[in-house]
């Protein structure tokens, strides 16, 4: 629990590539034995790469955006 | 640097009107998507030709001029949010219950899959649920993908406080994508 909640804080700096590689080194092997982390992870990326999509795209309006 | 003064403008092409013209629905869109009000994102971005126009008359190209006029944006509306006082913009406050929004992700299907449309609207609305701070942190770096401490400092935030706006805002979305049953596959 301990291993992911550490894991958890440095997910979102992963992302970023704001972490040093030792930290990297260690994610990358947690998330190789927690398929919950690993699972955490995947979706941080998708919905980093949903927020990507509306870069060029225009905002739904609150009124519809359902 | 005060909130709402330009940074200094890239040296290059010219800033003219039918660059500017191209550029609005880029700087509706952000601003829209910052301050949830058609009004209000309209006259920021106004207030941003103007900082532009007055600032410098020549940019690197276009896609540096987008980056900088979202940078001035940005502080435009960051300005906006200090006036109408709805956040206190240093509160790095941790949430109640960190691990609330952080739970391991539970297993689902392994066939379900992101459907590119019903995502995007789940993360507009999200979106507007997050606090304003957050918002901006996730437009800046996710959506405009600016650099971390290009983002810090359109903001006027700590690298350390935008770190945390990051990462609490991702996660809010990122859970608000699962609760909406939408999974990213492996």
């Amino acid at each position: 629990m301990l291993d992911c909640r550490r894991a958890h804080e440095s997910l979102s700096d992963a992302l970023d590539g704001a972490l040093p590689w030792w930290r990297r080194a260690w994610i990358r092997l947690h998330l190789r034995v927690c398929p919950g982390c690993a699972r955490t992870e995947r979706s941080l990326r998708a919905s980093r790469d949903v927020l990507r999509g509306l870069r060029d795209a225009p905002p739904l309006r609150d009124d519809d955006a359902g | 640097m005060p909130v709402g003064a330009p940074a200094s403008a890239p040296q290059g092409a010219v800033i003219d009107d039918a660059a500017i013209r191209q550029i609005e629905p880029v700087l509706m869109g952000f601003a829209y998507r910052a301050v949830r009000r058609e009004d209000v994102a309209r006259d920021l971005v106004q207030e941003t030709y103007i900082a532009a126009l007055e600032a410098k008359a020549s940019f690197a190209g276009r896609s540096t001029l987008r980056t900088w006029m979202v940078g001035i944006l940005s502080r435009k509306i960051i300005d906006f949010y200090r006036r109408t006082r709805r956040e206190v913009l240093m509160d790095l406050t941790p949430e109640p219950d960190p691990l609330a929004t952080l739970a391991p992700t539970p297993e689902r299907a392994p066939d379900a899959r992101l459907d590119p449309a019903l995502a995007m609207r789940v993360v507009e609305r999200t979106l507007g649920t997050l606090t304003e701070l957050e918002r901006m942190a996730v437009l800046l770096v996710d959506v405009e993908q600016l650099e971390r401490d290009e983002a810090g400092n359109a903001m006027g935030v700590q690298p350390t406080h935008l770190r945390v706006l990051l990462h609490r805002g991702r996660h809010k979305l990122r859970k608000a994508l699962e609760d909406a049953g939408l999974q990213a596959s492996a």
